[in-house]
């Protein structure tokens, strides 16, 4: 009872208000306001840590300006463009998939498998390798994501530990692999499978590499911009995730929506994949994918859920990842310095959400009661 | 009605002059759409045990939150020992000793009931003396006769002991007003006894309490006073002793038979016509597991309504939801226009006719964060013509949506306005717009249609019903008006514990019967 105020005493304090539903625009600033603010408290980390904030900052805006850069920035986004506009399924039906990473993997061993038995003298021929590797990426990717929500569906399963658990699982069987059966004899012991040949490559004639990649996945994400917005499919998988009530009472087939939004999730992860084996680096090795998975959650995340501006969130990505490199070639810089300007990001994300919906406000009250 | 604690009854009752502990004069409290507390004058006594009684939605627990300082009136005045109190948090009602225990225990499992105790007490030092603590706490447990462990863990406690520890909350913090909010919900009867002998123990010495309640036994067998409330008004405050069984029934439910709405028609049609919904033995479990329905038979005809009274939680929801399909039915069967749709899904009964209203519009209804007309969307973008090979034809919805907001007087600026923004009455609107409009129902089921409703859109949707009626399709009501449910049904089906205990006629209905058979269970002789 010391506490107990005298009366007049002007107590100061913080109240949390909830907003009116934000407008696009407001939402936008917000989050434009927030990413600013990440990198200003990463720079200072930086700065902290003895390197040179400014000259990071000048190495991550310079990865747009020369074209050997941009095309790195480019190869490197699109595994998360495909991986992030997978998890824009998942999440608006608020089925908390952090699996991409997994399905990614599982979408590398497919497609590998496919090149692994062609070149063992199996399976299709030069004709269709492509066709069959980019089938079995998404197929394999598609299924790894069934797992969990079947799961879900019928045992209540949380799918965050699921989704995280299979992780683990498939980049196991991917070392497992590339360690045994499908180690290539030619390759003087490395861990690593034979090389793709140019049959199983991705390429567009007339455009190089990199623009070829990002083209397919600026149709995934045009593709899913209208699926979004105007099927069926993609307005119902919105109510799920907004109101689980209104949908039972409206008859949807709950079961059947989420089965399918998680699958097209897995495939598109693992055609993210494909991506990687058959056309970044041409073969699976350990650690094929640097994270990608797990930084399309980020940029999904970033980019609200909307299909466009996730695009462009995966490609900020991009340049991390890519000044990152350049960083760890110029200043020395360990690749984790990257990481702390994600998880920063990861961390204005949250915070730009909470601002969206809740404003803080001062007020002074008189204290003491009654009277 | 036998009062459990008689003894202790007669002993209090004839105090002299009772003091006013806490007076609550010309309370008025509005939400969107709805006036919870219309002027509502409440007097505690001091060491009085006094019973709030009403339905779900009368403005009890308004009331007792105002008092809490959860809400804060428009208007009214809150006197306490004679002076006037301004509660902005329940932080002012505790110093000025008001406790409250919810319905739902705010307790942490975890931790011991002495933890939980003194969790947030002023002037515990940086190291409590938990043993000094401890020893506080089975004195006054010992006080009220409880078997209660300080040391043990919370989460291995029964109901009826966590409600103890909420007491001791309060109690160590010098409460003495204390507000229980339908605290024998969760309690075993033996338990329950046990509580209204600390209520009695509480009372005598000099404390005041407020027992929040639905249950007319429960007043009848505990309270020195009872006040009941019905659509936020107090309809009715005296000493218990004075008060019967049957009129505290009536002013719960209502009395008044308005009559506006073209009586002549209710009552009025055959009941042999064919029947729409036949459900027979039908036997649902509920959300704690046991059975909510028992053996229920039940029919609806073409163009009549038949109204489900009962107080609430007695199974009509239960019932209501295996008949729509949000609920698997564990035995019995529904037939509906001749096909056995038992167990059926929302969708597949929707597509056979069959349209429901749900309680809570705003949860179950609608979503909030969407337009109006994505709402209107919800129901029926996966039919054609509203969708072609999966792509949603939005203009045509559009048109559609155009149409119920104008037809059903939804009162918004534009159907691209957020359902959130609508009040309770024009959600109630919107939904019911968005059914009719897009569907031809042979049945519709409405679940408290007109809840939490205002004077005008109440009487739109009655409206509505009626209209339905008059165009042959059957009407299955739930209400918790009395009133409501005499000026429209055709039949009533009264239910008690599950199971219904009665079917009358509008024309042998009178609240009195009504009510009776509502809160002991009495069966009437009338048939089906």
């Amino acid at each position: 009872m010391l506490r107990r105020s005298l009366p007049g005493v002007i107590k100061l304090s913080l109240r949390i208000e909830r907003r009116a539903e934000p407008t696009p625009r407001f939402s936008i600033i917000v989050t434009l306001g927030m990413l600013f603010f990440a990198f200003l408290a990463s720079g200072l980390i930086f700065q902290l840590l003895g390197f040179s904030a400014l000259h990071i900052y000048r190495s991550f805006f310079t990865t747009l300006l020369s074209p050997i850069m941009l095309e790195e920035v480019f190869r490197k986004s699109t595994p998360i463009i495909l991986a992030a506009i997978g998890l824009c399924y998942s999440y608006r039906m608020g089925f908390w998939n952090i699996g991409a990473e997994g399905q990614l993997y599982m979408g590398m061993i497919a497609a590998t498998g496919v090149v692994v038995l062609h070149s063992a003298g199996y399976g299709p021929g030069e004709q269709l390798l492509l066709p069959a590797a980019v089938a079995a990426s998404l197929l394999a990717g598609g299924a790894w994501g069934l797992i969990p929500v079947i799961l879900k569906l019928r045992f209540g399963a949380n799918e965050i530990i699921t989704t995280l658990m299979l992780n683990y699982a498939a980049i196991l069987l991917a070392d497992f692999l590339v360690h045994g059966a499908w180690k290539d004899p030619a390759g003087y012991g490395f861990a690593q499978t034979v090389q793709f040949p140019a049959s199983a490559r991705i390429s567009i004639p007339g455009l190089s590499d990199s623009i070829a990649y990002l083209a397919l996945a600026a149709v995934v994400t045009a593709l899913t911009y209208l699926v979004f917005k105007y099927t069926v499919f993609g307005f119902e998988s919105k109510i799920i995730g907004l109101n689980l009530y209104a949908s039972r009472y409206s008859g949807l087939g709950i079961n059947s929506i989420m089965i399918r939004g998680v699958f097209i999730s897995g495939a598109l992860a693992g055609l993210a994949g494909l991506i990687v084996v058959s056309g970044l680096i041409g073969r699976l090795r350990p650690g094929a994918s640097p994270g990608y998975g797990y930084h399309a959650i980020i940029a999904s995340m970033l980019g609200g859920l909307y299909p466009v501006a996730v695009l462009f969130s995966s490609i900020l990505f991009g340049m991390l990842l890519t000044s990152g490199d350049l960083l760890q070639a110029s200043i020395q810089m360990p690749k984790s310095g990257v990481e702390i300007m994600m998880a920063m990001i990861f961390l204005a994300t949250i915070v730009a959400e909470f601002v969206k919906r809740y404003r803080l406000r001062l007020s002074g009250s008189a204290r003491g009661v009654g009277m | 009605m036998e009062p459990m604690t008689e003894g202790l009854l007669q002993n209090l009752s004839p105090s002299p002059s009772p003091i006013p502990k806490i007076e609550m004069r010309g309370i008025v409290k509005r939400f969107p759409g709805v006036l919870a507390n219309d002027n509502v004058d409440f007097t505690i006594y001091v060491g009085e045990v006094h019973a709030l009684l009403g339905e779900n939605g009368a403005g009890k627990t308004t009331l007792m939150n105002i008092l809490y300082g959860i809400y804060t009136p428009d208007a009214g005045v809150i006197r306490i020992n004679g002076s006037p109190v301004r509660l902005r948090s329940p932080r002012d009602a505790i110093k000025l000793g008001i406790g409250m225990v919810h319905q739902d225990f705010r307790l942490i499992e975890a931790h011991t009931v002495t933890e939980n105790v003194f969790l947030n007490f002023d002037g515990l030092g940086f190291i409590p003396k938990w043993s000094a603590l401890e020893s506080r706490l089975e004195e006054i447990a010992a006080n009220y006769g409880w078997r209660l462990n300080p040391r043990a863990r919370v989460g291995d406690l029964s109901p009826g002991e966590k409600q103890q520890v909420e007491l001791l909350k309060l109690l160590v913090r010098g409460a003495d007003i204390l507000l229980l909010d339908e605290p024998t919900s969760v309690l075993t009867p033996i338990e329950t006894k046990m509580l209204f002998k600390t209520m009695r123990r509480m009372a005598e010495e000099g404390k005041s309490i407020v027992l929040i309640t639905h249950k007319l036994s429960e007043a009848m067998s505990v309270s020195d006073r009872v006040t009941v409330m019905r659509r936020g008004r107090v309809v009715l405050s005296k000493p218990t002793r004075e008060a019967t069984v049957e009129e505290l029934s009536t002013a719960m439910v209502g009395t008044q038979i308005a009559n506006s709405l073209g009586q002549e028609q209710a009552g009025t049609r055959s009941a042999d016509s064919a029947p729409v919904l036949r459900v027979s033995g039908l036997s649902v479990i509920g959300d704690e597991g046991v059975l909510a329905v028992r053996d229920v038979d039940l029919s609806v005809n073409r163009g009549e309504i038949v109204g489900v009274a009962g107080v609430s939680g007695n199974g009509q929801i239960e019932l209501v939801e295996a008949i729509v399909g949000l609920r698997k039915p564990l035995r019995g069967r529904i037939v509906l226009n001749g096909v056995d749709v038992t167990g059926a899904s929302p969708r597949k009964l929707m597509e056979l006719g069959l349209t429901y209203i749900p309680p809570e519009g705003k949860k179950w209804g609608i979503v909030q964060e969407l337009s109006i007309y994505e709402n209107i969307a919800l129901r029926i973008a996966r039919y054609e013509p509203y969708s072609r090979m999966g792509v949603i034809n939005w203009r045509r919805i559009m048109e559609v949506s155009e149409k119920v907001v104008s037809e059903f007087k939804v009162d918004t600026a534009s159907i691209k306005a957020r359902a959130s923004s609508l009040s309770g009455g024009n959600v109630q609107r919107l939904i019911l717009g968005r059914e009719l409009t897009t569907s031809k129902p042979s049945l519709l089921v409405a679940a408290y249609p007109t809840k939490g409703l205002d004077i005008a859109a109440t009487d739109h949707v009655k409206r509505i019903l009626m209209r339905l009626r008059a165009e042959n399709v059957g009407v299955l009501m739930l209400s918790e008006d009395l009133d409501e449910i005499l000026e429209l049904s055709d039949r009533i089906v009264v239910m008690y514990a599950g199971r219904v205990v009665g079917v009358v006629r509008r024309s042998e209905a009178t609240p009195e019967l009504l009510g009776l058979m509502m809160s002991r269970g009495v069966g009437a002789g009338a048939s089906p």
